[in-house]
């Protein structure tokens, strides 16, 4: 077969990929300094939105996308700082609801919005080579933040947060900037979405999207940003995995992995991979010695941990 | 000498249960403070007041002259008091080596985020610092051969013993250590005691919480008892051990859970 006809026949796969890697990684980097946020999911919907809007309104698109992106870091940080005192699971659900009445937003906001159909027929600005450009880009930053100091920083973070204040880290002002890097990621990843498929619905940055996000970063293995990578690349191609007749249940697939995965690998493909090379070396991978492979807690516990948290801050016992 | 912790009429109350009850220390430069009391007599407590980690309800805290009682716990480490915890606290996916770099990380790294990213000029030196410092506790705590592994891998002993190589790699001018030997053997303990003896010559101030009333006798310069909340008795240890409200605080309590 011919190179160029098997690049076309898999677009969307492909397109899905670097989107879906900028997604994963959005997720990746709240849940590894232990914030329990989707608010990434609504500043994906929030910068597609604008990006249309401003692009119907005669603005250079990519410009368009710019702004978007930066007034996502503006907005994420100011949430972000908003919500300092919120943790846990009631985190998770205040940033589901924000998901939820943007939707209800774009749906009602009439022309603007363009309603339940969303908006259609925005040009594509960013080719595939610069999708692919970005998802580099990003996956460098998320590297670059979970090696060395940094990287051991927000391990101690989520993992024990007494323990990172006793050695003078300053937890709040990593989780305001983990909360941050989502908000542009999130963005970011909206943008790509417009671009490629020239339009948004309201129904695409929603609840789907965050079991989506959720499942990505689960399966490739929650406290590793390799994890978070493969994850989203297995997820854009699994559409063309998944034989005929079971295409149309893809989110009920999605489902049984996540569940399938907290169970019998709780830390995803990357946990995997990591199991096997520790057997080949008797040493933990180098990795883990610079701050990001996961290993004794399962990322369902890591999850569960975050759930658990207390709603505020408060004195704890020691 | 001179004080270098003094804390004034300190109380921690959790609703009615007052779990540190006005408390006031001082602590001179360069001894070793012994706290011991029955289980629940506020120890932990007080210690979580000290660092900042537990909200006080009342009282005063000053360290090396700051007045530090609205501080930030990690702004206090910072400025040079370091702890270890009752329940070791380490994070499992570092190694032995990288949670003991973490005590350097924001002495030597500071506590931006940007600034690592300028990897050559700025970082690299700064790493080979964090690695000798790291090198030095690993090396004193005898952890050599337990560098690369993860603390799920280690003895409870030796969990401890990474927990206090992290607090000395924090470089602090005032150690909190909670009951530091609890669940080593005893060989362990004598070499936690003999280190503890050694960072003591070296002009480190301590405060060691244990049960242990004859390795604190050994080691402490200047002893406290403290019974639900307060601070009952205080003074040389060979005078502590013989008063009398010591005795029926140890043994009204015994008394009172055979009947
Ligand atoms: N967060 C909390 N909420 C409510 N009560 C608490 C809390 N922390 C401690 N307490 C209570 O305060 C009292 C003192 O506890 P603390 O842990 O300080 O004692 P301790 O002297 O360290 O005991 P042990 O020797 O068992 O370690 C206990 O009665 C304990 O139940
Ligand atoms: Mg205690």
């Amino acid at each position: 077969m011919n190179i160029n006809h098997l690049y076309l026949a898999n677009l969307v796969s492909i397109e899905n990929t670097m989107i879906y890697v900028v997604l994963s990684l959005s997720f990746f980097v709240v849940l590894r300094a232990g914030v329990f946020s989707f608010a990434n999911v609504g500043f994906y919907g929030l910068a597609g939105y604008s990006t249309a809007i401003m692009a119907k309104d005669h603005v250079p698109p990519l410009l368009a996308a710019l702004i978007a992106v930066v007034a996502c870091g503006i907005i994420g940080f100011i949430f972000g700082l908003s919500v300092r005192k919120l943790r846990g699971t009631y985190l998770g659900l205040f940033t589901i609801a924000f998901v939820l009445v943007l939707q209800v937003l774009y749906r009602n906001a009439g022309t603007i919005t363009g309603g339940s159909l969303g908006l259609f027929g925005v040009p594509q600005f960013l080719p595939v080579w610069a999708l692919l450009v970005i998802a580099i880009i990003v996956g460098v930053v998320i590297w670059r933040l979970s090696r060395g100091s940094i990287g051991r920083s927000f391990e101690a973070t989520r993992l024990n947060e007494s323990l990172a204040q006793s050695v003078g880290i300053e937890v709040a002002r990593r989780r305001l900037v983990a909360f941050t890097m989502s908000s542009v990621l999130g963005g970011i990843a909206g943008v790509m979405y417009v671009s490629s498929f020239r339009s948004i619905t309201p129904d695409s940055p929603g609840f789907n999207l965050i079991t989506l996000g959720l499942t990505m970063v689960v399966l490739g293995g929650m406290a590793s940003w390799q994890g978070a990578i493969v994850g989203g690349i297995l997820i854009a191609w699994l559409p063309n995995i998944l034989i005929g007749p079971l295409q149309p249940y893809q989110i009920l697939v999605n489902g049984l992995i996540l569940a399938a995965m907290v169970v019998f690998a709780p830390r995803g493909v990357a946990g995997i991979a990591e199991r096997v090379y520790r057997r080949y070396r008797r040493k933990p991978a180098p990795i883990a010695a610079t701050g990001g492979a996961p290993a004794g807690d399962s990322p369902a516990a890591d999850v569960a941990a975050l759930a658990e948290q207390p709603a505020v801050q408060s004195g704890e016992k020691l | 000498m001179s004080a270098l912790l003094s804390i004034k009429d300190v109380a921690v109350h959790y609703g009615g249960v007052k779990a540190v009850d006005g408390v006031t220390i001082t602590v001179e430069q360069g001894i070793v403070y012994g706290l011991v009391g029955p289980n629940g007599s506020g120890k932990s407590t007080l210690l979580g007041a000290i660092s900042r980690l537990t909200r006080i309800t009342s009282g005063e805290l000053s360290f090396d002259g700051h007045d530090y009682t609205h501080w930030t716990p990690q702004r206090i480490a910072r400025q040079g008091l370091g702890r270890t915890f009752q329940t070791v606290r380490l994070v499992p996916t570092l190694t032995v080596e990288a949670n003991i770099r973490l005590g350097a990380d924001t002495r030597v790294f500071g506590t931006g985020i940007f600034k690592p990213w300028l990897r050559p000029l700025w970082y690299r030196p700064r790493d080979k610092e964090v690695t000798d410092i790291a090198r030095e506790a690993i090396a004193r705590l005898e952890l050599e051969s337990f560098r690369d592994r993860l603390p799920d891998e280690l003895s409870y002993g030796t969990q401890r013993r990474v927990e206090i190589a992290r607090a000395l790699a924090t470089n602090p001018s005032l150690l909190l250590l909670d009951e530091p030997t609890a669940g080593m053997t005893d060989e362990e303990r004598d070499s936690i005691s003999e280190v503890i003896r050694r960072l003591r010559r070296e002009g480190l101030t301590q405060i060691l919480v244990d049960h242990d009333v004859d390795m604190i006798t050994g080691l402490a310069d200047t002893m406290g008892v403290m019974d639900q909340g307060h601070l009952i008795i205080e003074g040389l240890p060979r005078d502590v051990v013989r008063d009398q409200a010591v005795q029926s605080a140890y043994l009204g309590r015994r008394q009172r859970a055979d009947s």
